[in-house]
Formats: structure tokens, C-alpha cells, sequence
């Protein structure tokens, strides 16, 4: 049973050893990071707290200005999904989804989009003056016509 | 079977897994979900709480429910509390996790924001992970557990299991090979309480049996099959694809003179010279063709050959059936050198009918005799001649030419010399014109020459004269010098006419106007046309005449000098012409003769003579009635049975019929008369010589004539009381026909002194105005009632 147990934890700390090789570089690069909520440069300008923050994005409704504001989830990294989830919604990833789905069911309106690709969240911003996102802030190319609207969580300041 | 257990251990390793990842992810899902809604309601509570100092216990709280291990609260201020198990420091560096398992710290760190007691605030927990991943391990374990137990058990039915389905396939296996090895005999047994099993069993005992009854059916097949080839009388042989025998049959090894094992695996080319071509194997069937084959003695032979082609595994098998044609070859030279012969002969006949078929037209267009052209090809030169004439405008001059004295020749010294003439006028009438010029025998003695691009009537003109003046040397025949004179009729185109027909016509009017003028030539002068329009007219009259009883007999009677008495008559025919009143035979019996119109018109007076004899047999008056016949009469093969039939339709007696000839009539074809004469004879009918003395006549021929009756011709009779000759001539007749045991009639008695004479003389019976001028029948009846005793004196009758 020692022998056995010895094994499992042999297995275990490869395990861990492998998942270690790959998440290092994500930890590396994730030093002096900054979560935002963004959205597009227009006239007028608001900001989110984050209780507004995780309504907007459980799917409920969040005005400014009398304007609704659209929740695009930005899908283009798993550890930024990961901090996203943790600093905003407080959900492990099914939870989100489960309570996502409950939510639009319930309240009615569209299910927040998810986008994988850079550009074309990008581009979905720009096209919505009424759409918020989350990123890092060092992520944001300078002439995206993005303003950060509200500041999350800083990687590597705690 | 321990593959079977093996791909079940894999395949359930595989579920397992799966079912193991969902249940960890499970795990670590539910886990991160609750740390992080933890954090954020333990966050929260200290928010709304810290003005009640109850922070710290609520740290405590965090580890007190054993999921966390570590707790802390860190102001912006740089104030701290915190809480926490033994096992973590709580001076461990905090590392905020964001995966279960991250760090390998066994620990969940999380950091939320919070206001504590108004100011800015961060809440650190660390959650333990080594409760989910001791399920996680537990689950493991259970998993690993449950797959090595289901091998275990799987490994035991397969153990206690496996020899019941073995055994039974085993048999089965082994009763397949023995199958497959041909042991078809052994009933197939195999003992399973697995109902497939027996199933699989039962079919390969059925399939044993079909088997079984197929080879029986193939054996017998095969020996009928064998049967026939050893039957057949042509020789079978089968080829491999490469072109060695596999197999022959009887017929084979008897026409090769091998034996069928000494051959197989040996090449065709041992037995035939040409053996297989590589181009059969592209057709299936190759039609039969000849070869050569070679025997084992050494000599070959011609076969013929079929070859068929079998596709068959491992290559092509190639079937050959040989069959020896030597007599079948023999035959076809025999037949080749009989073809060979036979168009040889063929095209020696074809030769020969060519050659002949070019004398028939040389004789279809020439007169046999003279070697000159006939009529026929006069005309189509003369047609020729005159289109040539028409396109040139150059006249032509057509010449109708008659020998003048050649009856005279031909009835005096016969036709031997009669035609020796013809022959000599024909070479010199050639050597008197050009070689252009067509010269052309008609008939008889009649010609024409066609004298094509002449310069006019001069030139003409001169060209009859040259062959009159050829013609006037003497012929000679033998020891005869014999003179012919010439009549030309000459008709000119496009003067005289401007088709062949009116030449023709023309240059024969002018030819019979030279002739009535006694002139060698004459030119065609439309005035004396008449006479030949007249001579045309008349044959349609006389046609006409036949038909509608124009024609009348006479009969002058003859007298039996002895007894006194009249005993015949002679016929005398008569045209009563409607314009020209009654016209002696002189005037028209020749143009009957020429045209064709002498056969009806003696038919005629037959018909009307017998008819009158009845008349007279029936009166009581059995008369004789001699009839004229000429000499185309006797060349008429017909002439005997038209007599029988006229004879037998009048009832009247064959041999009071006398039928007078004349001596050139029979002369003329000899032969022939005799023949029509000897019908005639045996018939009963009796033949007179007419005009006897005056003609050519053979005693050779005269004594095996079958005549009764010699007529001395009047000529004689008349003046024979005043001409010695003509006395000695009717008394030598008189005498040879008596010699001969011929009656002797003599004609042209005209006087009492004459008929005195000539009964001193011992003739027979005489004719004679002296007697009677011929009459009709009705005034000689009548004559015949006043007298008919003994004459005493001439009677002539008045006509």
C-alpha cells in the first residue's frame, strides 16, 4: 500500500512537474499585469464598478446614460478567462456558464458573445459604443479607440 | 480468446479514464467554484462587518470549517491579522492560484478586495487541496481496483469457458481440412451444446455432401467427356498458353503417330510447323485454317486446324482440333487441274464461238456463194453511206444490177455453173470499182453496188459502164465459154432519192427498164416508174384476188388418142382483174412467184380443181385433172400433206390428180423433189414432166422420177408435120417415154393432120386448140355431154 501510494504521488509530482514547464512562462508573463474593463472611445464616458461589472457580464442589465451596455467576453486567453472569472465573477468556468445561461433565460435579452480571436474583439468594440470588455491594460494597442472604463485587479501587486 | 480479454481490458481502461477525467474535473470544478465564491462572500461579510471588530473571528471561522488553511487580512495601511492551520506559516509568501493544483503548494491561494473599517483592504485565503485530491486519488484507486478485478474474473470464464467452444471448433477445423484435402468420404460428427456451433456444423456437412455428389457428377461428366474425346475421329489437342502440349487424344496420337505421354510438356512445333501463333491469345475462337503437320515417320501432312481458347487459372489454354485433309487436298488438285482443264476448254470454246460467232456474221451478212455482202449489209451501209452523204453534201450513186442470160446458164447446164458464174462476176465486178465501193449480191443473179462520194452521174455513169465492159469477156467454166450480159438500174443521191428504201426501189425501176431496153445501164427516170408502181399495185391485187375469188380455172381437155375419148383435163388458172378484164397466168404468175403469193394462189386452184372433180365423179364423168406446179412447190416440204388433207376433203381419188412439173422445177434441188415426189407417189397421186424437151433434163434423174406422164412441150408439136427436127424429137420422146413405161401427152395439137400423126406415132393422148381451147368448167361440162364419144374432128370451143 506504501508502494502503491509512493507511486501515485511519483505520478502526481510529474504531474505537477509538467504543469509547472507549462504555466511558469504564463506566470512570468503575467508579472505587472493589470485587469481592465474597456470600451470604445466615444463622446460620452462612464464608469464601471465592479458589482456593475459582474451583473453586466451575468448577463443582467447594466444601463449608462440610459444606454444598455453590452458584455463581450474576451475568450482569447485561459488565464485571463481564469482572473476574469476569480476577480470579477467569483465563479469556477461552469458555474459562469450555468448562471449565464439561467440569467438570459430569466431576464430575457442575448447571451453575452464570447470571442477567441484578437482582432475580431477588437473590432466588435469599435463597431459598439455601448459594448465593455476585459483585458489587460498593457494588452491595448495604442490606436484601438478603446478607454478603460474601469480598473479590476493588478497581477503581481498583492 | 486472450486477445479478446486483452482489447476488453484496454477498451475498459479507455472508459475508465474518461469517466475518471470527468469525475477530477468535476472535483477540481466544484472546488474552484466554491473557494472563489468563498473568498467573495468572506470578502464581503468582513466588509460590511469590520466596524464591529469582528474581523479576526472571522478569519477564524475560515479555518475552523477545515477548508481553509490559511486566512489573512492586509491593510492598504500596511496592518495585518490573519489566521491560520500549523501546517502553513503564515509568513508563507502568498501566490495567488488561478488553476486547482497551481504552485504544488496543495494550496488554493486567493486575494479579494475590501474595505475594512474604510479603508482599502485585501482579503488573502488559502484553501486546502489535499481533501479533493485525496478523492481524487481514492477515485483512482477504485477505478485501477475495478479494471483488475474485471480482467480477474474475465480470465477465470475464460479459463472454465474456453475449451467448450474450442473443442467443438477444433473439430470443426480439422474436418474442414480434410475436406479441403479431398477426405470427402467421412460423415462430418461434431458434439456441442452451442447452438451456433451445431449450426456451423450442419452447413459443413451439407456442403460436404454437395461435394461429394458435384465430384460424382464431374467424374461421370469426365468420363463422357473422356469417352467422346477418345471417340472423336478428329485429333483434340490442348496447348498451354506457352505453347506445350498438355494433352491429346487417341485421334491425335493416330494421325501423328505418337503416343499421348512421349508428347505432353513438348512443344507444338513437334508436330506442327507452325505451332501456336501469339496472336490467337488475342481471340477467343480462331476460325479453322490449314497447317502443315510432320509425322512421327517423318513425313507431313496438310491439316486443317481449329483453335479455340479457354481462359482458365494460371494462364490460357489453347484447343486445338486437328484434322488430316491429305485426300481433301488430293481432291482440291484434282478439282483445280479439272478447273484448270475445264477453262481451258472454256476459253478455247469461247475462242472457237468467237471465231464462229464472227463466220455467223460473215455469213449473216454475206452470200455464201460470192463472198459479198447480202442485202442486209448493203442496207446498213447504204444508211451509212447516205448520213455521210447528207453531212458531207457529196452525192452517192446505188447500182440494182441483173444478169442478163444467167437463167438460160443455170437451167441449161445446171446450177454447178450457175454459180461458178455468180463467182466470176462477182471478182470482176470487185476488180471494176474502188475499194470503197460496196458491191452486193441480192439473189439469184440480182446485185447492187453502193458507190459512196462520187462527183456526180458522170462518174456513175462510168462505173457501170466499166463493169458492163467486164462482163463482156466471155466466163469460162470448165470446157464452156459462157456470156453474160448485165442490166444496171442507177439511182443517185440526193437526185433520186434521200433514204435507202427509195434508192433501192429506184435503181431497181431503172435497173428492169434497162433491161426491157436491152441496155447495160439505164438512170432512173421518174417517168418510167410507172411500171414498177403497176407491178407493186398489181401484187396487192393479186393478194386481193385470191382472197375474194377473182381467180377462175379453165380446162382444156385431153384425149385419149386410141380410144377417142377425153379421159382429163388440164387446169388452167385465171385472174378476171376488174380493169385489165381476164389476164393469162404469163402476167401474173411470175409476180405471184416473186412475191410470195404462188403458194396460196396453188392452193387456190387445188382447192377449186378438186372441188370441180367431185362434181364431175359425181356427174359420172371420172376425168383426170392435171395442175401446174412450179418449182418452189416442190421445195415445200408441206406440199404433200396440204394435198392429202385437200384430196381427203373432196373425196375424190388420189391418182385422178396429175400434178405437171416442169423439168427445171425438179432440176432445181433434185433431191428434194425427189423426196416430195415420192410422198406424192405413195399417195396415189400422179406426175407429169410439162414442157418436156425443153428444159435441162437428166435421163439419170428422169428414170427414177415417179412420174407416169412426159408432155411434149407444144413448141415441137406444132410444127412437127413441117419441121423434120421437131417430128424426130416428138417421136424420139415419144419412144424413150414408152421405152420408159410413161404415158406421152403431146400439147399444142391445132390440127386434124398433127393429131392423125401423132397417133400413127403411138402418143398417148393429145391437148390442143385442135380438141378444145381451154374453157370454164360449165361450157366444158356441156361440150363433154354433146361430145363425149370418139372425136373425129377438132372441136374448138368458143372461149
Amino acid at each position: 500500500m506504501e508502494y502503491r501510494n509512493s507511486m501515485i504521488r511519483m505520478a502526481a509530482l510529474l504531474l505537477i512537474a509538467g504543469l509547472m514547464a507549462v504555466i511558469s512562462p504564463l506566470v512570468q508573463a503575467t508579472e505587472a499585469r493589470t485587469l481592465v474593463l474597456v470600451a470604445a472611445n466615444s463622446k460620452s464616458e462612464f464608469n464601471l464598478s465592479g458589482t456593475e461589472a459582474r451583473r453586466l457580464f451575468l448577463g443582467l442589465p447594466v444601463a449608462k446614460e440610459n444606454r444598455p451596455l453590452v458584455a463581450l467576453i474576451n475568450h482569447t486567453d485561459s488565464l485571463l478567462y481564469q482572473v476574469f472569472l476569480q476577480k470579477i465573477i467569483f465563479m469556477s468556468a461552469n458555474t459562469y456558464e450555468r448562471q449565464l445561461l439561467a440569467n438570459v433565460a430569466r431576464q430575457g435579452g442575448q447571451r453575452p458573445r464570447y470571442y477567441t480571436d484578437w482582432q475580431e474583439l477588437l473590432s466588435a468594440l469599435r463597431a459598439q459604443p455601448e459594448g465593455v470588455a476585459y483585458m489587460w491594460r498593457e494588452q491595448i494597442p495604442a490606436d484601438a479607440g478603446l478607454v478603460v472604463v474601469a480598473e479590476i485587479w493588478r497581477l503581481g501587486v498583492d | 480468446m486472450v486477445s479478446g480479454l486483452l482489447v476488453h481490458a484496454v477498451l475498459l481502461s479507455i472508459l475508465l479514464s474518461g469517466v475518471l477525467y470527468i469525475v477530477v474535473q468535476g472535483y477540481q470544478e466544484q472546488f474552484t467554484n466554491d473557494v472563489r465564491l468563498s473568498a467573495h462572500q468572506t470578502a464581503e461579510h468582513i466588509s460590511e462587518t469590520s466596524l464591529s471588530e469582528h474581523t479576526p473571528g472571522s478569519l477564524d471561522e475560515i479555518i475552523a470549517s477545515g477548508r481553509g488553511v490559511y486566512a489573512r487580512v492586509i491593510l492598504k495601511s500596511g496592518k495585518s491579522f490573519s489566521s491560520t492551520i500549523n501546517r502553513v506559516s503564515p509568513d508563507s509568501q502568498f501566490q495567488e492560484d488561478f488553476f486547482f493544483g497551481d504552485h504544488g503548494d496543495n494550496v488554493y491561494y486567493i486575494s479579494m478586495p475590501l474595505r475594512y473599517q474604510g479603508e482599502d483592504a485585501t482579503l488573502q485565503v488559502g484553501y486546502d487541496e489535499t481533501l479533493i485530491k485525496d478523492q481524487i486519488q481514492h477515485t483512482y484507486e477504485r477505478g485501477l481496483l475495478f479494471v483488475v478485478g474485471y480482467i480477474l474474473v474475465s480470465l477465470l470464464l475464460l479459463l472454465a469457458l474456453t475449451p467448450k467452444f474450442t473443442r467443438p471448433l477444433q473439430q470443426l477445423r480439422d474436418a474442414a481440412q480434410k475436406i479441403a484435402a479431398g477426405a470427402t468420404s467421412e460423415r462430418l460428427k461434431v458434439s456441442s451444446g452451442i447452438s451456433e456451433i451445431t449450426g456451423l456444423a450442419d452447413d459443413l456437412e451439407r456442403m460436404r455432401a454437395a461435394l461429394v455428389a458435384s465430384g460424382e457428377l464431374i467424374a461421370v461428366r469426365e468420363t463422357h467427356i473422356r469417352a467422346i474425346m477418345d471417340n472423336v475421329l478428329n485429333g483434340i489437342i490442348t496447348i498451354h498458353g506457352w505453347g506445350h502440349i498438355e494433352s491429346m487424344n487417341p485421334a491425335a496420337e493416330r494421325l501423328f503417330g505418337y503416343e499421348a505421354n512421349t508428347l505432353i510438356g513438348k512443344p507444338l512445333t513437334a508436330l506442327l510447323e507452325h505451332g501456336i501463333d501469339s496472336s490467337y491469345a488475342q481471340r477467343a475462337t480462331v476460325a479453322s485454317h490449314e497447317s502443315v503437320a510432320r509425322h512421327r515417320d517423318g513425313h507431313t501432312f496438310p491439316v486443317e486446324m481449329a483453335v479455340s481458347q479457354l481462359r482458365r487459372k494460371g494462364g490460357v489454354l489453347y484447343i486445338a482440333i486437328v484434322r488430316d485433309i491429305t485426300e481433301r487436298k488430293q481432291f482440291e488438285a484434282g478439282l483445280k487441274s479439272l478447273q484448270e482443264e475445264l477453262e481451258r476448254r472454256v476459253a478455247k470454246r469461247t475462242h472457237e464461238l468467237a471465231a464462229i460467232n464472227l463466220q455467223l456474221e460473215h455469213q449473216a451478212l454475206h452470200d455464201s456463194l460470192t463472198e459479198l455482202p447480202n442485202r442486209l449489209l448493203l442496207t446498213d451501209r447504204l444508211r451509212h453511206a447516205i448520213m455521210t452523204a447528207q453531212r458531207k453534201k457529196q452525192p452517192l450513186a446505188l447500182f440494182i444490177a441483173d444478169l442478163d442470160h444467167f437463167k438460160e446458164i443455170n437451167d441449161t447446164l445446171g446450177h454447178h455453173y450457175g454459180d461458178v458464174v455468180l463467182q466470176q462476176v462477182a471478182i470482176r465486178m470487185r476488180g471494176a470499182l474502188r475499194e470503197s465501193d460496196t458491191i452486193s449480191r441480192l439473189g439469184g443473179d440480182e446485185f447492187a453496188m453502193l458507190l459512196p462520194a462520187i462527183n456526180g452521174m458522170e462518174e456513175a455513169v462510168q462505173a457501170a459502164s466499166k463493169l458492163a465492159a467486164v462482163l463482156e469477156q466471155p466466163i469460162q467454166v470448165e470446157d464452156q465459154s459462157l456470156h453474160v450480159g448485165i442490166s444496171i438500174g442507177i439511182a443517185l443521191f440526193p437526185d433520186h432519192g434521200t433514204d435507202s428504201s427509195t434508192l433501192m426501189r429506184h435503181a431497181d425501176v431503172a435497173m428492169y427498164v434497162a433491161k426491157r431496153a436491152s441496155e447495160n445501164y439505164a438512170i432512173y427516170n421518174p417517168d418510167q416508174d410507172q411500171h414498177s408502181v403497176m407491178r407493186l399495185a398489181m401484187a396487192g391485187e393479186l393478194r386481193h384476188a385470191i382472197e375474194s375469188q377473182q381467180l377462175v380455172l379453165f380446162y382444156q381437155p385431153k384425149v385419149d388418142l386410141k380410144r377417142g375419148r377425153v379421159t382429163g383435163v388440164e387446169a388452167l388458172v385465171r385472174w378476171q382483174h376488174p380493169q385489165h378484164g381476164l389476164l393469162l397466168p404469163d402476167e401474173f404468175i411470175p409476180l405471184a412467184e416473186q412475191t410470195g403469193l404462188i403458194r396460196p394462189l396453188t392452193l387456190f386452184v387445188l382447192d377449186e380443181a378438186l372441188r370441180q372433180m367431185r362434181r364431175w365423179h359425181k356427174s359420172g364423168r371420172a376425168l383426170t385433172v392435171s395442175i401446174n406446179l412450179s418449182a418452189k412447190h416442190l421445195q415445200d416440204q408441206q406440199l404433200a400433206d396440204k394435198i392429202a388433207s385437200l384430196i381427203g376433203k373432196w373425196q375424190v381419188p388420189a391418182r385422178a390428180l396429175i400434178l405437171e412439173l416442169t423439168e427445171s422445177a425438179i432440176m432445181a434441188d433434185p433431191l428434194r423433189a425427189m423426196n416430195t415426189l415420192k410422198k406424192l407417189k405413195e399417195m396415189g397421186v400422179m406426175m407429169a414432166i410439162d414442157d418436156f424437151g425443153t428444159g435441162y433434163s437428166s435421163l439419170v434423174y428422169l428414170k427414177q422420177l415417179p412420174v407416169s406422164e412426159i408432155k411434149i412441150d407444144k413448141s415441137f408439136v406444132i410444127n412437127m408435120l413441117d419441121n423434120s427436127e421437131d417430128m424426130v424429137i416428138v417421136r424420139s420422146t415419144i419412144d424413150l417415154a414408152h421405152n420408159m413405161g410413161l404415158r406421152v401427152v403431146a400439147e399444142g395439137v391445132e390440127s386434124v393432120a398433127v393429131m392423125k400423126k401423132l397417133t400413127e406415132l403411138g402418143c398417148d393422148q393429145a391437148q390442143g386448140y385442135c380438141i378444145s381451147c381451154p374453157a370454164s368448167a360449165a361450157e366444158l361440162t356441156e361440150w363433154l355431154n354433146v361430145r363425149n364419144d370418139y372425136l373425129n374432128d377438132c372441136y374448138a370451143p368458143s372461149r
